[in-house]
């Protein structure tokens, strides 16, 4: 079997303030494999861009730290490396596209020149005509006519300063892209053509893609496999099939999918999650959703829950265990 | 990984959490300090202080170089430098102190106009203070003090006309920024009249940048002062006056640098102190507000 | 039959640009019954916000009438505008911005009742402000809590007890869950249908997530450049979309549900057109796949196709086929 092109292993960030600590990132697993595209899903707080922004090695200086875990990209310790192997590896191998397109891009540079950076840095001793031909060619493949590439982003709208954005991530085409809710700034009908241009785009090029979104309904359009974050862990995953369509579900994200409003049928009432995340600084004890869960039971409160598997489907609940209902322990 | 509980934060209002900001910049607490300490030997002199000896020529001590009963020497008039330098503390912190209030008022008021009313009145407004900005500031004052004459009323006049300027800009920016915000808005939406807005609403949430400015404004004030007494149209002896001081000992500095390296040195404590005070406001108050 | 609450006829809004006139709403009829909700939907640029402003006079409008109660309110002078303020409230979008973060959470629930003069003395405004923060579901130990001490949740919270605090009849609320978690959002929702039950109160509710208009409007108009392109009782909107615009937004919406991928054919394509010195002709025609040369030079009027429900659109000029 190949080798994941990316592995996170028991990851802990945690952010260090003046003020207070924040336990960011809580004991995170990941695998993923080529050609693979993983949806993130969480809310704000679940720690989803901190999980990006570590496997970038781009945290916060002083404030940002990993305190424990592996991360391995197409190999290659990320932890361990020096800043000069990072520099290689971010844009070649790894790219990170950012959620807000306004301010992705560098007011005072032409969008050609923004995505002949990249091509300059990582292909050393790449000629005028061929940087040329590679920053048409880019254009070209996310939709927008070359011959705008010596316009500058205010020139371009919101739609299609994100396509910009796509393109110098994809520039060097790396097998690895980290989208950070690329869409979720977007009007709805932007949002369907960016995401299905992502998805054609990332067909061509064989690319594996993380994308982070809370956003249910772009997970089921583009994503193979699933993983719902919850206070710096992840406490489902599985395959999108597994997510969508199987029939035991994290009381979490059954609480999800009852959020959303849905077209179909009309219910009077949403039955949301009552409560709040909790703080980040001050983690309960026991499993992170007991004070919110309607189905809390005693050793919620004291014990962490197990890590249940049933073929590729995790789910990380007490009432899945032992005490729930088959699957095993592993 | 088990996390045990600690005791929620305590909740802070704004003024609080600022506080605790500027309290962690080192540089900043020294500033303030070194400023309290300044502040605290001009009023010691005032109350305690002997002002005709800081003026009453002894000519017979002259040019004493520091010693017990001298701890900065004596000038060339006899008189002991310690309590010129105290005086002139006191002079140059209240005189930069009121000059910082009146441009501080003038300035507020145009910048405030300028930025609540917008349009004609803004562009009116601001031009002229571009016009100010074009002259440089010291030959702003100077041309106010050669053309009313000296005194320390024109002095104040003077200096606080060329920080005018610098002052709208700031209001006028802090009060757009304000201004941008919807819960302006909402306070127009239950019909609420103009001056409760500026006083309610905009002026609390317009205050900090402002008093990052006016407190680097003193800075620059005290340095304008001293540079006017130094060429001789600011304060004139006997006062004592840091500026004054360097003029008067200029001459004799070669073989008696005491005489211009102490008010020097006052001037430069006085200005750096104040300025990392500035900043120290400035970083507490600017990034993190915004959640 | 009843008076609606509000009307708007022929309502307009033009920006002075350096480019040219900027047609932010041109033209918009609308009609809210008292006690329903309107949802007002559509993308950015469509003029949707400045539309709830200008009904409430918070941006002046630059033509036709804005009816309270059949009384046309955009021509009324400062002081008969001063006595309706109260009868009409905004909660705003962003919860960080909407709130004088140096006032504590019972002062900015208090405020719009003293200036409003609802109650004189101290104690009453407190109890009132006490019932508000109950009614929308604040812990009264938040009372001197400051905005930053709170998430978005409850600082939206705070923008809804503020708007009610002087017991309007009519509430604008602009995208007032849109900053917020999946979660909240279905919170703060429930809580606004809750007290329109309670209070009688109107709603004209403005937002570009067609999933979550759906749940809490009566009617629907559908908004593109400035025009009200369709307009219908909210159910039947999802039934039987005339409007090309509408159909292309409720396609472009990705459902929570596994499908197989044929999106392509369905997307629409292109960018919204310039708003400012808008040329003749139906807006939405450069992106239509329906577009004749008729609908370029010829603006469509808003018609009712069938009963109650109306679109601008040439297709249906002689009602439904």
């Amino acid at each position: 079997m190949a080798e994941p092109i990316l592995k996170i292993q028991d990851l802990h960030v945690v952010y260090r303030t003046d003020e207070s600590t924040i336990y960011a990132v809580n004991g995170l697993n990941l695998e993923l494999f080529s050609g693979e595209t993983l949806g993130l899903v969480g809310e704000t707080g679940a720690g989803k861009t901190t999980t990006a922004l570590s496997v970038m090695r781009l945290l916060p200086e002083r404030i940002g730290k990993v305190t424990r875990g592996r991360i391995e990209l197409d190999g290659i310790d990320v932890l361990a490396s020096t800043d000069a192997d990072m520099r290689l590896l971010r844009g070649s191998t790894v790219s990170m596209i950012f959620q807000d397109p306004m301010t992705s891009l560098n007011p005072t540079i032409t969008v050609g020149d923004q995505i002949g950076e990249v091509l300059r840095f990582h292909r050393k001793g790449i000629g005028q005509a061929e940087l040329a031909a590679g920053v048409e060619n880019m254009l070209e493949m996310v939709g927008i006519p070359a011959g705008r590439k010596g316009e500058y982003p205010h020139q371009f709208s919101g739609g299609m300063k994100q396509r910009i954005v796509i393109a110098i991530a994809l520039a060097c085409e790396p097998k690895l892209i980290l989208a950070d809710e690329p869409t979720t700034a977007l009007d709805v009908t932007i949002q369907a053509q960016v995401l299905d241009m992502m998805s054609d785009l990332k067909e061509k090029l064989n690319t594996s893609m993380i994308l982070i979104t809370h956003d249910l309904g772009v997970v089921a359009q583009t994503c193979d496999k699933v993983a719902i974050m919850y206070a710096g862990e992840i406490i489902e995953s599985g395959s999108a099939e597994d997510i969508f369509n199987g029939e035991k579900k994290h009381p979490y994200t059954r609480g999800l999918f009852g959020s959303i409003p849905d077209l179909t049928k009309h219910t009077r009432r949403l039955s949301p999650i009552e409560g709040l995340m909790p703080d980040p600084t001050v983690l309960p004890a026991g499993c992170k959703f007991h004070d919110r869960c309607p189905e809390c039971m005693e050793i919620c409160r004291a014990v962490a829950p197990p890590a249940v598997w049933e073929g590729s489907h995790l789910i990380s609940c007490h009432l899945m265990g032992d005490s729930g209902k088959g699957g095993t322990e592993r | 990984m088990e996390i045990t509980r600690k005791p929620a934060k305590r909740k802070r209002s704004q003024v609080q959490l600022i506080w605790f900001r500027f309290q962690k910049n080192k540089l900043a607490m020294l500033g303030l300090i070194v400023f309290t300490l300044m502040v605290l030997m001009a009023v010691y002199v005032s109350i305690f202080g002997d002002y005709e000896s800081a003026i009453t020529m002894d000519m017979p001590n002259k040019l004493q170089t520091p010693s017990a009963a001298h701890p900065f020497g004596t000038d060339q008039f006899g008189r002991d430098i310690l309590i010129r330098m105290m005086f002139g503390a006191r002079i140059s912190l209240s005189v930069g102190l009121l000059t910082m209030v009146l441009s501080l008022a003038a300035g507020s008021l145009i910048g405030a106009a300028a930025g609540y009313y917008g349009g004609k009145v803004d562009n009116l407004l601001m031009r002229v203070m571009d016009v100010f900005l074009a002259i440089p500031g010291t030959l702003l004052a100077i041309s106010i003090v050669a053309a009313l004459g000296q005194g320390m009323f024109n002095l104040l006049l003077a200096t606080a006309v060329s920080q005018i300027p610098a002052f709208a800009r700031v209001v006028r920016s802090a009060i757009l920024t304000v201004m941008g915000q919807d819960y302006i808005e909402a306070a127009r939406a239950c019909g609420t009249r103009g001056s409760r807005i500026i006083l309610r609403h905009i002026l609390p949430n317009a205050m900090g940048p402002i008093i990052v400015q006016a407190t680097l404004n003193i800075a620059r004030t005290i340095l304008g002062i001293s540079s006017l007494s130094f060429v001789g149209l600011g304060i004139s002896p006997p006062t004592p006056e840091w500026g004054s001081m360097l003029s008067e000992g200029k001459t004799m500095m070669r073989y008696y640098p005491h005489l211009i390296l102490i008010p020097g040195a006052a001037i430069a404590l006085a200005v750096m102190s104040l300025n990392l005070i500035g900043d120290g406001l400035r970083d507490a108050l600017d990034p993190r507000l915004k959640n | 039959m009843n008076t609606p609450l509000i009307q708007t006829r022929e309502l307009k809004k033009y920006f002075k640009t350096p480019k040219g006139m900027l047609h932010a709403v041109d033209g918009v009829d609308l009609s809210i019954e008292a006690g329903s909700t309107l949802g007002v939907v559509g993308e950015s640029g469509c003029g949707k916000s400045t539309l709830g402003r200008t009904i409430l006079r918070l941006i002046e409008p630059t033509g036709g009438e804005v009816l309270y109660n059949g009384q046309n309110i955009a021509s009324y002078s400062g002081k008969q505008m001063a006595l309706i303020h109260k009868e009409m409230q905004i909660i705003f979008q962003d919860p960080f911005s909407s709130l004088n973060p140096r006032m504590s959470v019972r002062d900015i629930i208090a405020e719009p009742i003293r200036v409003c003069r609802l109650y004189h003395s101290k104690a009453e405004i407190y109890r009132q402000v006490d019932r508000l923060m109950d009614i929308v579901g604040l812990a009264s130990r938040f009372e001197n809590a400051y905005p930053h001490e709170l998430d978005g949740g409850r600082r939206q919270r705070i923008g809804i007890a503020r708007a009610l605090a002087v017991e309007p009849k009519f509430v604008v609320c602009d995208e007032p869950v849109s900053a917020l978690d999946v979660s909240i959002q279905a919170q703060i929702l429930n809580l606004l249908m809750d007290l329109q039950d309670d209070m009688g109160l109107t709603y004209m509710f403005i937002t570009h997530d067609l999933s979550v208009v759906k749940h809490i409007s009566n009617e629907i108009a559908v908004m593109y450049l400035g025009q009200c392109v369709e307009r219908v009782a909210s159910a039947r909107l999802f039934e039987n979309p005339l409007h090309p615009y509408t159909q292309a937004l409720l396609a472009a919406i990705p459902v929570p549900k596994l499908m197989p991928r044929k999106r392509s054919a369905n997307i629409i394509k292109g960018e919204i057109s310039n708003p400012i010195d808008p040329k003749p002709g139906c807006r939405f025609a450069p992106r239509c796949p329906l577009a004749c040369p008729r609908c370029r030079e010829e603006t469509p009027r808003l018609l009712e196709a069938e009963k109650g429900h109306f679109v601008a659109c040439m297709q249906y000029e002689g009602g439904i086929k």
